[in-house]
């Protein structure tokens, strides 16, 4: 009895994520700005070579062929990166295991999160780093650039 | 035929008899375009650029107002027409620029007073609140206690930094009546703000998705029971079942989305408390400036 209801638990998860797949396809207006080289400032330092290598491989086997996917500005690879980057690799992964519930969220309620101008949610690190005065608040009617 | 021969002879002897008078008309229309174009003498005369900086005030073109206002203060120091300079760059947002030009006034200048209230208010829109209360307090006019105007902003703005509150009765009683519910209202929130204790979040996190839901996030909160609940129902009948690397993984799944979860409730609430925060002085701010400061506007501005 469990089983079937996690089972179709999981079933209605997938048939949300699904119904929303069609977002990525549609018309958006074309940027025609030079883009900042967001990535270099999260690269996972040097030293880690483990966390650099899991970084490498998840971009080129599967963020490149699965697309862009992620609703949030940073994506939440670089939100991994960047948090390892600011705090430490115990305090990044909490950060990151909070994020990736946040992107999961079966009921797809993120409009409380301003807008950056890539048309994602602007959701960064440093609102989360567990001080108070790092906290920036944006309304979710400002268009964060 | 014979009628134009007569017209022109006609015309011929007028011209004759009259040439002296004739000749003054035609110089008076020669001369007068060339009267016309020098009425004023020079176009770059201190009046010219005077009336056409006004005009560019009026139209609302401060940044070229700025220059031909400049280009006369330059040979004569007038306080209107500093106090127009300073006014351009208070209009075009840019406060820094207007806060200093507002501090050339001194005491002797008929327009001390209303400069002084213009750098309270460049103060307070430029949020730079500290200043602008010591500044108030350091002021004649504040320690003479003969400004209401003053004293009223300066209250508002402690609303809006961590400086302490007077007793509720001494804060309300200088406003006018209608404003006393509304400042009452935002002394209350300032005294006792409805924000979360991001521990009780944490320590609520212990099932998981709880401390999310009192942060006010119950989609994510659902969603992290959702998922702790999924793995660690995976985890235990692996374990049941002897199937010791999956149970592993499960386990580890599990714990990472709990302990994230537990993470992401502290966060949450202090995010919610930002929240509640920001739109809190954003209030404060509207209707300090619905007020306009609860300063006086200079009258001769155009408006």
């Amino acid at each position: 009895m469990m089983k079937k209801i996690i089972l179709i638990l999981s079933l209605f998860s997938i048939y949300l994520q699904a119904q929303t797949d069609w977002e990525r396809w549609e018309k958006k207006s074309a940027n025609f700005q030079i883009q900042n080289e967001e990535n270099n400032s999260s690269n996972i330092s040097q030293n880690n070579s483990f966390l650099s290598l899991l970084k490498i491989s998840y971009q080129v086997l599967i963020s490149d062929y699965d697309g862009d996917n992620c609703p949030f500005y940073p994506t939440c690879s670089q939100f991994y990166a960047l948090a390892i980057n600011e705090t430490n690799i115990l305090k990044g992964t909490l950060m990151f295991a909070d994020r990736f519930t946040r992107d999961s969220n079966l009921f797809k309620s993120k409009n409380h999160y301003a807008r950056h101008f890539s048309e994602k949610f602007f959701d960064p690190i440093e609102n989360y780093l567990l001080s108070d005065s790092t906290i920036i608040f944006y309304s979710r009617e400002k268009i964060v650039k | 035929m014979f009628q134009v021969n007569n017209f022109t002879v006609r015309m011929k002897k007028f011209i004759k008899v009259n040439s002296s008078v004739l000749s003054i008309i035609f110089s008076f229309f020669a001369l007068a375009p060339l009267i016309a174009q020098t009425e004023n003498g020079n176009i770059w005369s201190d009046k010219n650029r005077l009336a056409f900086g006004n005009h560019l005030f009026c139209e609302k073109d401060y940044l070229r107002a700025i220059d031909e206002f400049q280009c006369v203060l330059i040979k004569n120091w007038n306080d209107t027409l500093q106090f127009k300079i300073a006014t351009s760059y208070f209009r075009m947002k840019h406060y820094d620029k207007a806060f200093n030009e507002f501090e050339k006034f001194t005491p002797n200048s008929s327009m001390y007073l209303q400069s002084e209230n213009e750098k309270f208010r460049t103060l307070f829109l430029s949020e730079n609140y500290s200043s602008m209360q010591n500044k108030i307090k350091n002021s004649k006019r504040y320690s003479g206690n003969n400004s209401i105007e003053l004293l009223r902003l300066l209250n508002s703005s402690m609303l809006l930094t961590n400086a302490e509150l007077p007793q509720k009765s001494k804060f309300i009683s200088i406003y006018e009546n209608e404003d006393k519910n509304i400042l009452s209202e935002f002394y209350n929130w300032k005294e006792n703000p409805p924000y979360k204790n991001p521990t009780i979040a944490a320590i609520l996190s212990i099932i998981p998705g709880l401390g999310k839901i009192y942060a006010d996030e119950i989609g994510d909160g659902i969603t992290s029971f959702v998922l702790t609940g999924l793995f660690t129902y995976l985890a235990i009948n692996k374990f049941q079942n002897n199937q010791q690397t999956s149970a592993w993984i499960y386990t580890g799944l599990s714990a990472f989305f709990y302990s994230g979860n537990i993470y992401g409730s502290y966060t949450a609430t202090q995010n919610y408390n930002a929240g509640i925060k920001f739109n809190f002085e954003n209030e404060v701010k509207i209707f300090v400036n619905d007020r306009n400061q609860f300063l006086p506007t200079p009258k001769f501005l155009c408006d």
